[in-house]
């Protein structure tokens, strides 16, 4: 049943500015080709419910998805890209993997073995933490976090004349913390 | 098989069972029941399945030796691992949150191993949760091909999810709901896992307080609920499809008498596992006679196989 609680969840295509909104968030980490070949045969399907989630299903998924009874909805299903929130889009931990072997040298912060054990507590870094950047980034942003053998750890927010330098958005933590 | 009450008394109290087990299991088991006893009071290794779909087996073993995690490949398994010895927490490291790998018995890869999934299948897995088998299914298929998980219960379906995304599957549809309800949709598979709801006898090596938390009443509850869901596995399957219906109980009421009701009830046949190791099922159980097909079930027992007790059934649907 519909309740305030449990939304009845919808699943839908994006429409144009929602598309765009995912696309140009993506397109922030990865090249343009590396997001057409991520996209490539796949379709994003957004599930309307207290959120708005994204995900990205093969065309086999997604024929099996449009079969299934509108009270039937899934709870998950295919890549899960993010959420999409009034002005910006949340990468998820799910989409991470994905993006690394694309990722922009300037959306991406390397970060010691012992950062590593940090950032994976949840902490926010310090310059000690991070290893010397590929290339220098002087503005603050939102980064792909990765470790030495550049290994996708989560998202920071990465704010070189501040501290701490690199304020924890999402880890992997969090597959232990909440996702158990 | 008459046995003296002050044994079964007696082994009862030493081991720490409730006395009906023990009957039962003398019932089963015969002169190996004390063997089969002992067994069940060893402690197993942790066993790791190496996730394909986030790195390859050597670069895995490689981090993780160098991490003080010690690790022995599963004979006739080549993802898969015990821990013979670790620095850390095995469940907690860097490579886990990763996705390289995933904790999870034998026993329940080699359910996996007889489904045998290939890429360009349709493939339900009934009570999916937490997803361990779920997630080896999408590894064998190679994230291709659609994948069902469901579930009723909203926190393993949590679980579920979070195990899902963590090791990297794309092909996988979670519905939270009555594995019931799921023929209704007018979906067909080519497969279907059916990990049964059970008493979990199989587990006691690992929580040993179920040989005191168990009672007759309860297997009696969830052969209901077997018999259920191995009428919906057959409704979901195309003809010529392949089910698989495993639990980790020692019950043949749990097991082979569940098969041998769908057998007398479904177009479905027993054929051949496929694993390369096992007993035959039980085909006289407490002396009554199931179908004699029921000898190609595989049967794991901790004091033979040194994993968790399993029984695993390979079956085909002849007709629709």
């Amino acid at each position: 049943l519909q309740t305030r609680k449990n939304p009845l969840i919808t699943y839908s295509s994006p429409d144009r500015n929602e598309a765009k909104q995912i696309q140009s968030k993506l397109a922030e980490f990865i090249s343009e080709e590396a997001l057409a070949a991520l996209f490539k045969d796949q379709q994003v399907l957004l599930s309307r419910g207290r959120r708005i989630e994204a995900y990205l299903l093969s065309m086999p998924l997604l024929k099996f998805v449009k079969n299934i009874e509108r009270t039937r909805f899934p709870y998950f299903v295919g890549l899960y890209l993010g959420d999409l929130e009034k002005y910006d889009f949340t990468l998820s931990l799910h989409i991470l993997p994905f993006l690394i072997p694309h990722l922009n040298n300037h959306r991406m912060i390397e970060v010691t073995t012992k950062g590593e054990q940090r950032f994976l507590y949840g902490h926010d870094l310090h310059h000690v933490d991070i290893t010397k950047p590929i290339i220098a980034i002087n503005q603050a942003r939102e980064v792909i976090v990765v470790n030495t053998m550049k290994h996708g750890l989560g998202y920071g927010y990465y704010q070189p004349r501040k501290t701490p330098v690199l304020k924890n958005q999402r880890d992997l933590g969090w597959y232990l913390r909440r996702g158990k | 098989m008459v046995v003296d009450p002050d044994r079964v008394r007696k082994l009862a109290q030493h081991y720490g069972y409730r006395e009906y087990m023990i009957k039962r299991y003398f019932e089963l088991f015969g002169e190996e029941t004390e063997a089969f006893l002992e067994g069940n009071e060893r402690s197993l290794l942790k066993t790791i399945r190496i996730n394909e779909l986030a790195v390859n087996v050597q670069e895995a073993i490689h981090q993780l030796s160098s991490k003080g995690i010690k690790l022995e490949q599963i004979d006739k398994l080549p993802y898969a691992f015990q821990v013979m010895q670790s620095e850390v927490p095995i469940g907690a490291t860097s490579e886990y949150l990763m996705g390289w790998y995933m904790l999870q018995s034998p026993a329940s890869m080699w359910a996996v191993e007889a489904l045998s999934p290939n890429e360009t299948q349709y493939v339900a897995d009934l009570c999916a949760a937490p997803g361990g088998k779920t997630t080896h299914i999408a590894q064998l298929m190679q994230n291709q091909g659609v994948l069902v998980a469901t579930d009723i219960n909203r926190q393993r379906v949590r679980a579920l999810r979070s195990n899902v995304s963590r090791l990297r599957v794309k092909n996988t549809l979670i519905m939270r709901m009555d594995a019931a309800n799921l023929p209704k949709q007018g979906m067909t598979f080519d497969s279907v896992l059916i990990d049964a709801p059970c008493t979990g006898e199989g587990l006691i090596p690992l929580d040993p307080s179920r040989k005191q938390s168990r009672t007759l009443k309860d297997i009696e509850t969830l052969t209901k609920v077997q018999q259920k869901l191995i009428q919906v596995g057959v409704k979901l399957l195309r003809k010529g499809g392949i089910m698989v219906y495993s639990t980790c109980s020692f019950a043949p009421e749990e097991n082979e008498q569940i098969i041998n009701f769908a057998l007398q009830k479904f177009p479905i046949r027993v054929i051949n596992t496929g694993l390369p190791l096992g007993d035959p099922g039980f085909i006289t159980p407490f002396g009554q006679v199931v179908d004699p097909s029921l000898h190609l079930a595989r049967r794991f027992f901790p004091y033979k196989h040194y994993m968790e007790g399993f029984f695993i059934c390979k079956l085909e649907k002849i007709h629709s």
